[in-house]
């Protein structure tokens, strides 16, 4: 099978090892600092295979002294026609061969490549060493698209580096931040690349496709695992003889553990998803090294966070009390809303009745999942998930602070009588929602989308 | 004859210029000055061309016409009273009517000029931190002040090497002459009313001997007209002739050898004033030479020099550098956020801001102004921004700075807030730029902002 080769030059500490990692979505490839020179050696990976031939991107060390070189370059009498013979015979002279030994590996990737991906830290000023860099590729004589890394901060002066590219004549130009997974910026990439390699078309539409599908698959996904988990906390619940402190003390106790440890499982399942690293992805600040949330999903602020104002008349001793686990009454989820709802009273009511009939008939307590609880681990888990969705594989930065809880008001009130319908769904619910209640499931995921 | 004076003036107005263009910033030159004054060949040249061409100047040239009449009316006053006290002195000696010994008259005439030699060897001894030419020039100096504000240009001119010497010789000569003309004029009111008589006498000498004595005394006078007596003329004649005798002494022994000397000071000090007198390394005439010289790189038609002929940017010089060291700081700004327009300036040290570098380009020309610079700089000021990353390339061009200035370097590191708020580690950035300024050899490293730079002094300076 043929192989595309795209090599990724820029300046030194550009982004261009970060680039590859976000492109190929793998964190483990080369190494990233905030340094000049951290990448010494040219490192190939391959991004894509298809039916239509396979993609490999060559990330390469940065350009320190290229003006210099160029510079060299410029007085070669062959420049203009040869611009290669021109560089080889400065990188071959062994007067200039040891201060221009990085340079040299470079041009020699970027002489075996068949196109290439420049990479421009777009937060600096148009600087001549930059343009001196472009030259010297130009000189080259492979085909190239310039990417401008770096956009999404204020910081950014992609409208000057586009005017100067423009100025150049360089017009296949992609503003991309590798910190970013911005899918519609990395098509461009790849349709730029598609325009300038016409006999590789059919390759870039087999990536762009499967790129494609692969994020809406992970977006789904991702949903699905929440709405799943949503359901079996909706469901679960302990029985308890009243009256007896001590076993309603436990079965609390083990269903916060419980609950607990399906999110960390959620949240697992959603790094994973999404190819990233629980180790590398360093949130210190939001989970803990088991992928725990550090911010406890029972603990007052957590609930406040999660959108205190959607709790309704459940506010101050309630919430800092026990973390409102153990629902005694059942009236929850809005169960005033659903009640209103044409038909919704049976299902309504359900839950309390059930409640209130344990307790008086059976004598017994029921520990639940409070609802404000399980509004809480959907807010942040959507967060966590709009934010790996986000994240670029490139990205080294721990995520600070907890995602900013989307406002999920909306999703809520679609979704809470499927919850309080779940409240009833028995062991079969907690085990495995997806065989009990597909409809539920499927209702749930699309309302999370 | 003329041509002197008019120097003088020259470069009086030059240092004036120069003196009123260290305390307030001039107004920007005109490209077309810049232009005429490079036209010249010398840096004096230029640097005189210049300050001839500057506009409302007057007001300078008229301080230092005033300062120079003064500095010659208060050399005819000492004269004048150098006469007086001399001339005084003198007649008092000769105020008894009892007859006078010739050798000790001529000796009591040479008191004076000893008693003045000997002040001007005390003055000459001077404490280390003495202003430059000792005590003698200090409190001239403080007088001239005084008496006239505008007479800095002249001291500063008078304090300049040979001529100073030159012009304080003439001074003390002059001075010396006037003592003469003071005692002969003395000698020649009491000779003229009243009647003396002269003796010279021995008593470890023979006679013979003693006539030789005379004979060569009057080996001078003889020549010059007024032989001395001789021994068997009548009183009245040989008191005459005595009389004649000690005037043309005093002439031929004091008059004259002191004006000869006072006219061979004058015609060197003319010399010295024709050799090149400003003080090249003064920060000033640094600066102002350097934009003179680049308005004559513009002139010339094809200016741009070919880029192949400059491959490398102020390469090494092969030996070491002959200029002398300035006091300014040579301040460049490698690859700014920014190019700031305005030009670095500072009450506290001499800055010479040379502009910023964003390019090869720029690189080239600030290392040949570098390297044309009169004198060298004492320290060269790298502004670099911890907002780039720095590289072999920055290194490479901390090189050839250094080189071209001749001069230790400092790498100021700035926009740290910048760069911690554009979320990078800033102890991180700043240790990869000390590990690339140590492989340019720079001699020091700092960390802050040339704004807050320029508002107190640089200790480096050792001021
Ligand atoms: N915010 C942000 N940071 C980026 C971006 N691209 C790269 N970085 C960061 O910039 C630094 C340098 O990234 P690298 O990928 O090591 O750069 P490089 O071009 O491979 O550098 P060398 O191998 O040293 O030439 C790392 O700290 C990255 O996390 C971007 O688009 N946005
Ligand atoms: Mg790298």
């Amino acid at each position: 099978m043929t192989t595309l080769r795209l090599a990724v030059v820029g300046h030194t500490n550009v982004g261009k090892t970060s680039l590859l990692r976000t492109l190929a979505r793998i964190t483990r490839f080369g190494t990233v600092a905030d340094a000049p020179a951290t990448t010494r050696q040219a490192e190939s990976l391959s991004l894509f295979e298809s039916a239509a031939g396979c993609l490999s991107l060559t990330d390469t060390p940065g350009l320190e002294r290229a003006g210099e070189l160029l510079e060299r370059v410029e007085a070669q009498p062959q420049r203009r026609a040869d611009g290669w013979a021109a560089i080889t015979a400065v990188i071959d002279d062994p007067a200039w061969k040891p201060a221009f030994e990085q340079e040299a590996r470079v041009l020699c990737e970027v002489q075996t490549a068949d196109a290439l991906i420049v990479v421009i830290d777009a937060r600096e000023p148009v600087l001549g060493k930059y343009l001196d860099e472009l030259a010297l590729l130009a000189a080259c004589g492979r085909p190239m698209v310039i990417l401008l890394n770096f956009t999404a901060g204020r910081d950014s002066r992609e409208r000057d580096w586009r005017e100067a590219l423009a100025r150049l004549g360089q017009h296949l130009v992609v503003a991309f931040d590798v910190v970013l997974a911005d899918w519609p910026s990395e098509r461009q990439l790849y349709e730029r690349l598609r325009v300038l390699l016409p006999a590789w078309t059919a390759l870039f539409d087999a990536l762009i496709a499967e790129r494609e599908q692969h994020r809406d698959w992970r977006r789904q996904t991702g949903a699905q695992r929440i709405a799943v988990l949503l359901l079996r906390l909706a469901a679960h619940e302990i029985r308890v003889p009243q009256g007896d402190a001590a076993k309603r003390a436990a079965a609390i106790e083990a269903s916060k553990s419980w609950a607990r440890e399906q999110e960390a499982q959620l949240v697992e399942t959603l790094v994973r998803l999404h190819g990233h690293d629980l180790g590398l992805l360093q949130l210190p600040e939001l989970l803990d090294a088991d992928g725990r949330w550090t911010a406890d999903l029972f603990a007052a602020e957590t609930l406040l966070r999660a959108g205190a104002d959607g709790l309704g008349p459940i506010a101050g001793g309630a919430l800092a009390g026990a973390g409102i686990d153990a629902a005694v009454g059942g009236l929850s989820f809005g169960t005033g809303a659903a009640l209103g709802a044409a038909g919704g009273a049976l299902v309504a009511l359900r839950n309390p009745l059930k409640l209130a009939w344990r307790r008086h008939v059976g004598g017994e307590d029921t520990v639940q999942i409070a609802d404000t609880v399980i509004r809480a681990l959907l807010a942040r888990n959507l967060g966590l998930l709009a934010l790996l969705a986000r994240r670029g594989h490139g990205a080294v930065q721990p995520l600070a602070a907890e995602p900013a809880a989307p406002d999920i008001g909306g999703i809520w009130s679609a979704i809470r009588s499927r919850l309080l319908a779940a409240r009833s769904g028995g062991a079969a619910m907690v085990d495995d929602p997806e065989s009990a209640a597909p409809k539920a499931v499927a209702e749930l995921t699309a309302a999370l989308l | 004859m003329a041509a002197a004076p008019s120097r003088l003036h020259e470069l009086l107005l030059a240092e004036a210029l120069r003196l009123r263009g260290a305390r307030q910033p001039l107004p920007a030159d005109a490209p077309e000055t810049l232009r005429l004054a490079a036209k010249a060949a010398s840096p004096e040249a230029r640097l005189l061309a210049w300050s001839a061409l500057q506009a409302g100047s007057q007001p300078l040239r008229d301080a230092n016409a005033t300062a120079l009449r003064l500095l010659l009316q208060l050399g005819g006053l000492a004269m004048l009273m150098t006469a007086l006290t001399a001339g005084g002195s003198l007649s008092l000696l000769l105020g008894g009517d009892g007859p006078i010994n010739v050798s000790a008259l001529l000796a009591g005439s040479l008191v004076w000029p000893l008693a003045m030699l000997v002040l001007w060897a005390l003055l000459r001894l001077r404490p280390a931190s003495a202003p430059d030419g000792g005590w003698l020039q200090a409190l001239l100096a403080k007088l001239l002040r005084r008496l006239a504000p505008g007479t800095a240009a002249l001291l500063a001119l008078l304090a300049r090497g040979a001529f100073g010497v030159w012009a304080r010789s003439l001074l003390l000569h002059l001075l010396w002459a006037g003592a003469f003309v003071g005692m002969i004029a003395a000698c020649a009111f009491r000779f003229t009313f009243q009647q003396y008589d002269f003796l010279l006498q021995t008593t470890l000498l023979t006679a013979p001997n003693l006539d030789a004595v005379q004979q060569a005394l009057g080996l001078l006078p003889s020549l010059l007209g007024w032989p001395p007596p001789a021994s068997d003329l009548p009183p009245d004649a040989a008191r005459r002739a005595w009389g004649l005798f000690v005037i043309a002494c005093l002439i031929a022994y004091g008059l004259l050898p002191r004006l000869l000397a006072a006219a061979l000071s004058a015609l060197l000090a003319r010399r010295v004033l024709g050799r090149p007198m400003l003080d090249l390394s003064q920060p000033f005439w640094v600066d102002l030479l350097l934009r003179i010289g680049r308005a004559a790189v513009v002139a010339t038609p094809q200016g741009a020099p070919a880029p192949a002929q400059v491959a490398r940017p102020a390469a090494p010089a092969s030996g070491p550098d002959e200029r002398p060291v300035g006091r300014h700081v040579a301040i460049v700004r490698l690859e700014p956020e920014a190019v700031s327009e305005t030009r670095a300036t500072s009450d506290f040290w001499p800055a010479l801001d040379l502009g910023s570098i964003a390019g090869r380009d720029d690189l080239r020309r600030v290392a040949a102004d570098l390297a044309a610079m009169s004198a060298r700089p004492a320290r060269l000021l790298v502004v670099a921004s911890l907002l780039r990353t720095p590289d072999r390339g920055a290194v490479a061009g901390l090189q050839a700075l250094s080189a071209a200035a001749a001069a230790p370097l400092t790498v100021l590191l700035a926009d740290r807030k910048a760069c911690t708020q554009r979320g990078s580690d800033a102890a991180l950035r700043e240790a990869d730029w000390h590990r690339h300024a140590a492989d340019a050899s720079a001699e020091q490293v700092r960390i802050g902002e040339l704004a807050a730079l320029l508002q107190r002094p640089l200790p480096e300076l050792g001021e």
